[in-house]
C-alpha cells in the first residue's frame, strides 16, 4: 500500500525493478534519472560493489504531479538480481505497490530469468502478495544482442499472466519510458481503486 | 492481464495531469525534488535490515585478527570492507553509521599498525565498536535485521582449504557473500561477476563448496576449525549470548526452511496443476485450429464454386447482352424502314389525289361537253 499523508495531500508509492543479475534493472534506473525533469526527480542513490553491481539497492524519488489533486511521488528502487542477495531483495518488496520484471533476453540467461520471476512471487508470498494481484510489467531487455530468444518465447515461458510486456534496449534507453508509463498507470489505477479516490 | 485478477481501469488523462516526459537533462543538471521523510525511513529500514548481513565478514575478519597477531592481508581485507560500507551508508546519509564505521576502521588499522597481538582492552573497545555498530543496524531496522539464513560462513567452513586463498575469501566477503549457503545458490557467472574473480576459480570454489558436509559447519575438508576467542568475562557473555541467539535463529531457519519446502511442494503442485491446465488448453486450441481449417476448406471450396457460377453468369450476360444489342440494330433498322414506307404513303396518298383531282376535272369537263352536246341536239 502506498504512503499518504493526508495533511499534505500526498501519495507515495513504491516501484521495484526487479530481475536476474546483470539483466539491465539499473540502467533502466540510470536512463529514466537522465531523462527526468530535474525539478520533479530526486538524487540517484546507487550503492554497487567495486564491479559496479548492485550491492545493496537503487534508489530515486519521482514526482508524477497531481492525480485526483493529490501530489503523487513514486520511490523507484532496483534489487540485487544475483540469487545470494535474497534477504535484501526480500526486504525491498515489503510494502511494494508496482513491479518492472526485468528480462534479459540472451538464450544463455533464459533459465535465469525464469528462477528470478519464481523467486518473485515467492518472496511476494512472504508478505501474503501474489504476483497476480499486484500491478506489474515485463520488460525484454537487450534486444539489440546477438544470440537473444524470440519475444514470443520469452513470453510464453516468463509472462503466464500476460501482463503489459515491452522489448527494450535499456543502453540506448529503448523502451524504458514505455515500460515505466504503463507500469505508473496500472500503479496509480489500482491505487485510485483501493483508496477509492 | 488475466481477468481474475481485477483488472485496473485505464485512467483519464485529467485524472493523472502529468507523466514524466523524457527531455534533454542529464545527471548534472542537479535534483529539485527532497526525499520525503518517509522515503528516507524506508531507505533506512532496508540499509538496516540487510546491514547485519554485510557486518558478518567484518566479525569473521575481526576473530581473525583478534586471535593471534594480525596479518596484514587481513587487516587490509577488513580495513577494505568497513571503508566500502562506510561509502554506502554516507551515500544513503547515514552520518551515526558513517562515523562508526570510520571509528571502527582507525581502530582496526591502528591495531594492524602495531604488528602485535591485540591486548585485553584492545578486544574489548573493537568488539564493543562492533556491538554498538550492530545495535545501530537494529535500530535502523526497526527490529527486522538479522534475518539472513544461518549456514556457516565462507570463514568458517573455507579458511584453510589448499585451493582457497585468502584473497579469495575477502574479495567474497567484500561483495556481500559471506555465507556457504549464498554460494550454494549462486550462478558462477554472478559469483564472477560481484567478485572479479577468473571463472576457473569460482568453479573451484562452488566444487568446494557443493562438497561440504552440512553437519559439520565449523570444519571444511583441509580447513581448520575457528579458534575461540580469549576473550574477558564480560566479552564472552557476550559472545555467548550472541552464539546463544545464533542457535535460536538457527533453529528459526530450519522451521523457516520446512516451511519453504512445504511452500515449495505446493509451489510445485500448483505448477504441475496449470501445465495440466496449459496441455488441456494446448490440446483444445489444437481442436479449434483444425476445426477452424476445416471451416476455411469449406469456405474455400463454396468460394470456388460460386467463382464458377459467377463466370458463367458473366458470360450468359454478356452472350444476352450480345444478342440484345443486335436485336437494338434491328428494331432501329425496321423503324427507319417504317419511317421511309411513312415518307413513301403519303407521297402516294398526294400523288392519288393529285389524280383523284385530274380525274375529277376530267370527268367535269366530259359532263360539261355531254351536256353541251345534249343542247345542240335539241335544238
Amino acid at each position: 500500500m502506498p504512503v499518504i499523508d493526508v495533511k499534505k495531500r500526498q501519495l507515495i508509492c513504491k516501484l521495484v525493478y526487479y530481475g536476474t543479475g546483470l539483466g539491465g534493472k539499473t540502467t533502466n534506473l540510470r536512463h529514466i534519472h537522465k531523462k527526468s525533469n530535474p525539478k520533479t526527480r530526486g538524487k540517484l542513490i546507487s550503492l554497487e560493489t567495486e564491479s559496479e553491481r548492485t550491492l545493496f539497492f537503487d534508489f530515486f524519488p519521482l514526482s508524477m504531479g497531481k492525480v485526483k489533486g493529490m501530489e503523487t511521488r513514486f520511490s523507484f528502487y532496483t534489487v540485487p538480481g544475483q540469487s545470494f542477495y535474497n534477504l535484501t531483495r526480500k526486504t525491498i518488496l515489503k510494502d511494494v505497490d508496482g513491479v518492472v520484471f526485468v528480462a534479459d533476453s540472451q538464450e544463455d540467461r533464459f533459465e535465469a530469468n525464469i528462477d528470478s520471476y519464481l523467486n518473485l512471487q515467492e518472496n511476494l508470498q512472504t508478505y501474503k502478495v501474489g504476483l497476480g494481484d499486484l500491478p506489474h510489467v515485463i520488460q525484454y531487455n537487450k534486444r539489440d544482442l546477438d544470440d537473444i530468444v524470440p519475444v514470443e518465447e520469452l513470453r510464453k515461458e516468463i509472462n503466464t499472466l500476460e501482463v503489459p510486456d515491452f522489448e527494450a534496449i535499456a543502453l540506448k534507453g529503448d523502451g524504458v519510458f514505455e515500460t515505466l508509463r504503463t507500469a505508473v498507470k496500472l500503479v496509480i489505477a489500482r491505487v485510485t481503486k483501493d483508496l477509492e479516490l | 492481464m488475466s481477468e481474475e485478477h481485477s483488472e485496473p481501469r485505464e485512467l483519464q488523462d485529467d485524472e493523472l495531469e502529468l507523466l514524466p516526459e523524457e527531455t534533454d537533462s542529464d545527471t548534472d543538471a542537479g535534483d529539485g525534488l527532497e526525499i520525503d521523510a518517509s522515503q528516507t525511513e524506508e531507505i533506512r529500514r532496508i540499509f538496516g535490515t540487510t546491514l547485519p548481513q554485510y557486518l558478518e565478514p567484518v566479525e569473521e575478519m575481526l576473530e581473525q585478527i583478534l586471535t593471534g597477531k594480525p596479518s596484514p592481508d587481513t587487516v587490509s581485507a577488513l580495513a577494505g570492507t568497513l571503508v566500502s560500507l562506510s561509502q554506502a551508508a554516507s551515500r544513503v546519509g547515514f552520518d551515526e553509521v558513517v562515523q562508526q564505521l570510520d571509528r571502527f576502521h582507525d581502530r582496526v588499522t591502528a591495531l594492524g599498525e602495531r604488528k602485535r597481538a591485540a591486548s585485553r582492552g584492545d578486544r574489548e573497545t573493537i568488539l564493543g565498536a562492533l556491538f554498538d555498530l550492530k545495535d545501530m543496524a537494529q535500530r535502523l531496522s526497526g527490529g527486522d535485521a538479522g534475518t539472513s539464513e544461518r549456514s556457516p560462513t565462507i570463514f568458517q567452513a573455507l579458511r584453510g582449504a589448499e585451493d582457497i586463498g585468502e584473497d579469495v575469501l575477502q574479495k567474497l566477503s567484500a561483495a556481500g557473500l559471506t555465507r556457504v549457503e549464498q554460494l550454494r545458490q549462486a550462478r558462477p557467472d554472478e559469483v564472477a561477476a560481484v567478485t572479479g574473480l577468473d571463472a576457473g576459480a569460482v568453479q573451484r570454489l562452488l566444487d568446494r563448496v557443493l562438497a561440504l558436509d552440512d553437519t559439520a559447519p565449523g570444519a571444511t575438508e583441509g580447513g581448520a576449525r575457528v579458534e575461540q576467542l580469549p576473550l574477558g568475562a564480560d566479552a564472552l557473555e557476550k559472545v555467548l549470548e550472541r552464539k546463544l541467539g545464533e542457535q535460536v535463529e538457527a533453529e528459526a531457519a530450519l522451521e523457516e526452511a520446512r516451511d519453504r519446502i512445504q511452500r515449495l511442494r505446493a509451489g510445485v503442485k500448483r505448477a504441475r496443476r496449470r501445465l495440466k491446465e496449459l496441455s488441456q488448453r494446448s490440446r483444445d486450441l489444437d481442436a479449434e485450429r483444425a476445426d477452424v481449417a476445416r471451416q476455411r476448406a469449406h469456405r474455400a471450396e463454396a468460394l470456388s464454386e460460386a467463382r464458377q457460377a459467377r463466370d458463367a453468369l458473366e458470360l450468359r450476360y454478356a452472350r444476352q447482352a450480345d444478342a440484345l444489342r443486335e436485336h437494338n440494330e434491328q428494331l432501329l433498322e425496321l423503324r427507319r424502314r417504317r419511317q421511309q414506307l411513312s415518307r413513301h404513303d403519303a407521297t402516294l396518298d398526294e400523288e392519288v389525289e393529285q389524280l383523284v383531282s385530274r380525274v375529277r376535272g376530267l370527268l367535269d369537263r366530259v359532263n360539261e361537253r355531254g351536256r353541251r352536246l345534249d343542247g345542240t341536239q335539241k335544238r
